[in-house]
Parts: structure tokens; C-alpha cells; sequence
């Protein structure tokens, strides 16, 4: 015998089965359409408000010229108009020759002086960089975990440089940790981008990033930081060239130019790469400090 | 289904392509930025961060005239304009040295921006000679590097003359440009 209900159930299952597929791609085309619209409604915004400013600098240009009518005043422009044979340039020439006397009796206007010799520096900016550098990868939920110097670091310290007594890493451990604390101070943002670096550092173990917060570090003077994570990135990949020079300059800043001077040497004759023989020639001369 | 996955896999895929030139970027790796920035240009050409990428990444690789599109899209942020500038006088300084070198061009007279760009350094120490005849090289100092030198010369053949720029450093060559 068959049972009914049994059978309608089964086809009730294989009903709402059937629907499934519709339902996700509906949901789904949904979503993109959001997302676009998302997008869309941010690209208006900015055009209306490039409009708008548009808008607001055209009566600037009214205003300019409100300033110069009162150069009909002057006497002296009928005189200049008539000299003047062309018609079709007579608008242009007219303000021309009726600025000369403005200035003339106008002595407060300000002339920008023309110094041959002084070029203006044009400089790019590369914030958008950091912007990008947030948006790469998901991060940790700890933070602070990297910045607290471990054990197997300081075991990975006397791997690479060999000479170094535990008293002198003592010491190199002090030094900038006092540096640390009047560098914060100003520049928390900075450090707020190199902890999130950091967390994404941890997840992948890239060493672009190790290098990248190295760099930081160094330029925020935490050359402890700095010699840190160059090392991590010379146990990573020991052939990057920026990685070795970072990790040379961290160890002339915390006085252990010997030591920089010994690693340059050995990379030097591991790659004969010029940029170490620059430094290397540079913290001999003293040029580098 | 098979639209759908399309669809996502498309998104994904557009959406990762800045993402992978960023970390290209990072890895020094400028001349594939500046290729896949060029492959991608159309369908980027709205987003001012992966014009910026791109035209770091063709700067630095040595392909100026590929800068001339980005001078023109970057303007809607403050950022865009001023990296729009910096990549307008490098290109500006770059065709009026070639002309220059080629041409015989006087360039004593003008007194442009500058930048910390290697091109801008050589243009400034070139345009500061008087005028004078053709010559086979020009070896300039860095004004604030005495060790660091330029030289500047034309790499002549049948079909188009190079100018080539060599840094180097107590006579070892750091690095070779040549522009075109």
C-alpha cells in the first residue's frame, strides 16, 4: 500500500528544494544591487559637492571684476583707449594699460618677487598608501603581542651578530625604550598603523611588512623596534638588501657601529651589493652616525 | 547559479586587482605594477588610489609617459592634485631635457618646480649650464651628495635616440635610466 502522507511530505520537501536555488540567486542580486547603489550614492555626493564648489567660486570672478571698474575713473585711460588702433583687442588692452597706473598709485599691492635661483620643491604624497594597507588583510583580535620583545628573538640576535654579550643587549634593550616614551607622545597615529602592520605581519609572515614596520620604527627613532624586525625579516628572507641596510643603521644608532660595520661586511660579500657598500663606506668616514 | 558564481568571481577578481598591485608595490616589483596597472586601466579609471599605484609604479619604473593619463584623472582629492603636479613636472622636465639633448634645446632660461625625482635633479644641474654646443656626455655633481654623479648622455641608433642617465656613486653605477 501507499502511504499518502508520507508521499506528500517527500514532495513538500522536494518543493521547497526546488525553490532554493531561486531564492539564493534573488537574495544575491540583491546584495550586488545594494552595493552598487552604495557606491553610486558616495560618486553623487562627490559630484554635487565639486558642483557646488564650482558655484560657490564663480562669483569670485564677479567680485574680481567689480574691482577693476573703478579704474573708469581714472583720467588717463580715454586718452590710452584712442592710441590703441586694433578693435578686436581694445577689451584686453584697455584693462592692460589700466592696471599700470593702479599699481602705480596702489603701492600696497603685493608683488611677488621673482627669484631665479630659488626653485619651489614639489613633493608626492602617499597617504593614500596606509589607506590601502588597512584594507589588505583581517586582523588579530590580540593586539600588542609583537611589540614585547620574546626570548627567541634575543636567541635569534646572537645567531646573526655572533659578538654580542647578553649584558650589551641588556643594555641595547634599555636605551630605546626610553626614547619611546617622548616619541608617543606625538605620534600615535603612526604607531596605531604600525600595530595594525604588525597584526597582519603575525597572520601571514610576510616580509615585506616585517620591513615595512622596521622602517617605521626607524623612523620614528625606536631603533631597538627597528633592528627587531629587520632581523625577523633577514630570518625570513636573508636576500633583501633594504632589510640588512635597516638592521646596520639600527646598530649604529644603538652604539654598536662595530657590529654594523661586521654585518655589512658579510652581506657585502654574500651579494656585493652597492647600497651596503654606500653605508658601509659612509659609517666608516663617520658620515653616519 | 552559474551567473551568480560568475558575477562574485568577476567582483572578486576586480576588486583584488589593487590589492595585489599594492603588495606588488611594496615588494619593489614596479614594473609589473605599472603592467597589470596598464592591462587594468579601463576598468579602474574612477579609483584615484589605483591611479596613484599605478603611476608610482611607472615612475618608478622609468615609464614616464605613461604619466600623462594620470595627470589628467587625479583631481578630485587634495592628495590626487598634489601627486597630479609631481608627476606633471616630472614629465614636463623629461621632454624638454630630451628635446634639449636631441634638438639642441635652450633650457638656461627657465627656472621650473622641482622634485627629488633623479630626472628633476639632472634637469635643474643641466638647465644651469649657459648655452653651449652639443656634447658627448655631461657629468653632473649632486649638490648635496659630492660623491653622488650623474651623467647624462644620448644613446644614438638608425631609428630613435635615448636619452640614458647613469647615478653613481664613487664610480660604481647605482642604477641606469633611459628615457625615450
Amino acid at each position: 500500500m501507499i502511504n499518502i502522507n508520507e508521499l506528500e511530505d517527500r514532495w513538500l520537501k522536494y518543493k521547497i528544494k526546488s525553490y532554493i536555488p531561486y531564492i539564493v540567486i534573488l537574495l544575491s542580486i540583491a546584495i550586488i544591487i545594494t552595493i552598487f547603489t552604495l557606491f553610486n550614492s558616495k560618486s553623487v555626493i562627490d559630484k554635487t559637492t565639486v558642483a557646488e564648489i564650482h558655484k560657490e567660486n564663480t562669483p569670485e570672478i564677479q567680485v574680481q571684476n567689480v574691482v577693476i571698474e573703478p579704474i573708469k575713473d581714472i583720467p588717463n585711460i580715454e586718452i590710452k583707449k584712442e592710441s590703441i588702433a586694433i578693435p578686436n583687442l581694445e577689451k584686453t588692452t584697455q584693462r592692460v594699460i589700466q592696471n599700470q597706473p593702479i599699481q602705480e598709485k596702489n603701492m600696497n599691492y603685493t608683488v611677488p618677487i621673482y627669484n631665479p635661483n630659488k626653485k619651489t620643491m614639489l613633493a608626492p604624497s602617499l597617504d593614500f598608501m596606509s589607506k590601502l594597507q588597512d584594507n589588505t588583510l583581517p586582523y588579530f583580535d590580540n593586539e600588542r603581542e609583537v611589540t614585547v620583545n620574546k626570548p627567541n628573538q634575543e636567541k635569534s640576535v646572537q645567531k646573526n651578530t655572533q659578538h654580542t654579550t647578553a649584558q650589551k643587549k641588556q643594555k641595547v634593550q634599555i636605551e630605546p625604550i626610553k626614547k619611546q616614551s617622548s616619541i608617543q607622545i606625538d605620534r600615535q597615529n603612526t604607531h596605531d598603523d604600525i600595530n595594525q602592520v604588525i597584526k597582519r605581519f603575525k597572520k601571514n609572515n610576510n616580509p615585506a611588512l616585517s620591513l615595512f614596520i622596521a622602517k617605521k620604527y626607524y623612523q620614528l627613532g625606536e631603533y631597538h623596534q627597528s633592528y627587531n624586525y629587520s632581523l625577523m625579516t633577514n630570518e625570513i628572507n636573508n636576500d633583501i638588501e633594504a632589510s640588512w641596510i635597516i638592521f646596520a643603521k639600527s646598530l649604529v644608532k644603538l652604539n654598536e657601529k662595530s657590529m654594523a660595520v661586521e654585518t655589512l661586511n658579510k652581506y657585502i660579500a654574500h651579494s656585493s651589493s652597492n647600497r651596503a657598500k654606500i653605508l658601509l663606506d659612509e659609517i666608516n668616514s663617520g658620515k653616519f652616525k | 547559479m552559474k551567473l551568480i558564481l560568475l558575477i562574485l568571481i568577476t567582483v572578486n577578481i576586480y576588486a583584488s586587482t589593487k590589492q595585489n598591485m599594492f603588495n606588488l608595490y611594496q615588494n619593489k616589483k614596479y614594473e609589473d605594477v605599472c603592467k597589470i596597472g596598464f592591462d587594468n586601466f579601463r576598468q579602474n579609471k574612477s579609483d584615484e588610489e589605483f591611479i596613484s599605484i599605478y603611476a608610482f609604479a611607472c615612475l618608478h619604473s622609468d615609464y614616464i609617459d605613461r604619466l600623462a593619463i594620470p595627470v589628467a584623472m587625479l583631481k578630485f582629492s587634495n592628495e590626487a592634485r598634489a601627486n597630479s603636479a609631481y608627476f606633471s613636472v616630472i614629465l614636463m622636465q623629461k621632454k624638454l631635457l630630451y628635446h634639449a639633448m636631441v634638438d639642441g634645446y635652450d633650457l638656461s632660461s627657465m627656472n621650473l618646480p622641482t622634485t627629488d625625482y633623479v630626472l628633476s635633479k639632472v634637469f635643474d644641474l643641466y638647465s644651469k649650464l649657459p648655452k653651449h654646443d652639443a656634447r658627448a656626455f655631461y657629468l653632473f655633481e649632486d649638490p648635496n651628495n659630492m660623491k653622488l654623479t650623474y651623467k647624462l648622455y644620448l644613446s644614438k641608433s638608425d631609428r630613435l635616440n635615448k636619452m640614458v642617465i647613469e647615478e653613481f656613486y664613487d664610480t660604481i653605477t647605482i642604477k641606469r635610466h633611459v628615457y625615450w
